[in-house]
């Protein structure tokens, strides 16, 4: 945890049923520009339907409230837009501070990414 | 660094995002020696590092020049960090836990992860300086 802010990034891996977003870095204030140009680029993609996006936060050792706000301006875009996000990798303390926030309503957090990927199957089949 | 019980440090900061993560490597340390088992270890990283978020932001208006000093003292019983800033104080409520609602201000979560995960806080002013105290009990 030692330094400054860890430069942050949003690496995107595609999938036929959801977008897979890995979080690296710290999730801070210097998370704003990436989250930002993730947004767009999402916005001019996927506006016209409905979709899952999959959160990856095992490469994020820090979070502070700088970055939740983030986080919650990126979920509640993309579920106005008929998104639906799951999230993984989160450790127990961070769990608990989203719930705090509200973010569980708008962001399911799963194990593991093999396990949101049996529920999106499940749900784009249904 | 010798830990023994009591103990104190301290520590200052420019207000800048991100020097926070300093004392928190340093405060993650001094606790890994003293309770290695600590339960509360996050919940006292993230108090501090909201407290020093404020102070940066809210208290010194991110001026470089302004100074946010950070306490910590610790004895048999508890934890206690002690934060200030030049600023005059809060000028605005804490956010209520719940949902996000609100278009465009989805800040201020600071104080209520401060509130929620400290076992008794406080601020106030001392010698021209905002500060705010949080307290963990090391049994907790």
């Amino acid at each position: 945890m030692r330094g400054l802010d860890t430069g942050f990034h949003m690496e995107v891996r595609e999938h036929p049923e959801a977008v897979l977003v890995d979080l690296v870095g710290d999730l801070s204030r210097n998370a704003q520009e990436p989250s930002s140009v993730f947004l767009r680029d999402w916005e001019e993609k996927r506006s016209r339907g409905s979709g899952f996006m999959v959160l990856n936060f095992t490469g994020v050792p820090y979070i502070n409230s700088l970055g939740i706000a983030l986080l919650i301006r990126l979920v509640r875009t993309t579920a106005k837009a008929g998104n639906q996000t799951f999230a993984y990798g989160i450790t127990p303390h961070y769990q608990k501070l989203f719930l705090m926030v509200g973010l569980t309503e708008y962001m399911m957090v799963y194990p593991d990414e093999y396990s949101i990927l049996q529920r999106i199957e499940a749900l784009a089949s249904s | 660094m010798e830990t023994r019980v009591p103990f104190a440090a301290k520590w200052v900061l420019s207000s800048e995002y991100g020097q926070e993560k300093n004392v928190l490597s340093e405060i993650s340390a001094i606790i890994g020696r003293l309770d290695p088992l600590s339960t509360r270890l996050d919940d006292m990283l993230t108090a501090v590092a909201e407290a020093c978020l404020n102070a940066f932001e809210h208290g010194n208006r991110l001026n470089i020049n302004l100074p946010v000093r950070v306490r910590m003292k610790v004895d048999e019983i508890s934890y206690l960090f002690h934060i200030s800033d030049e600023g005059e104080g809060f000028n605005s409520p804490k956010r209520e836990a719940g949902s996000p609602e609100g278009e465009e201000e989805f800040r201020g979560w600071g104080l209520l992860f401060i509130e929620a995960l400290a076992d008794r806080w406080s601020y106030g002013r001392s010698r021209g300086k905002f500060y705010i105290e949080m307290e963990f009990k090391r049994s907790g």
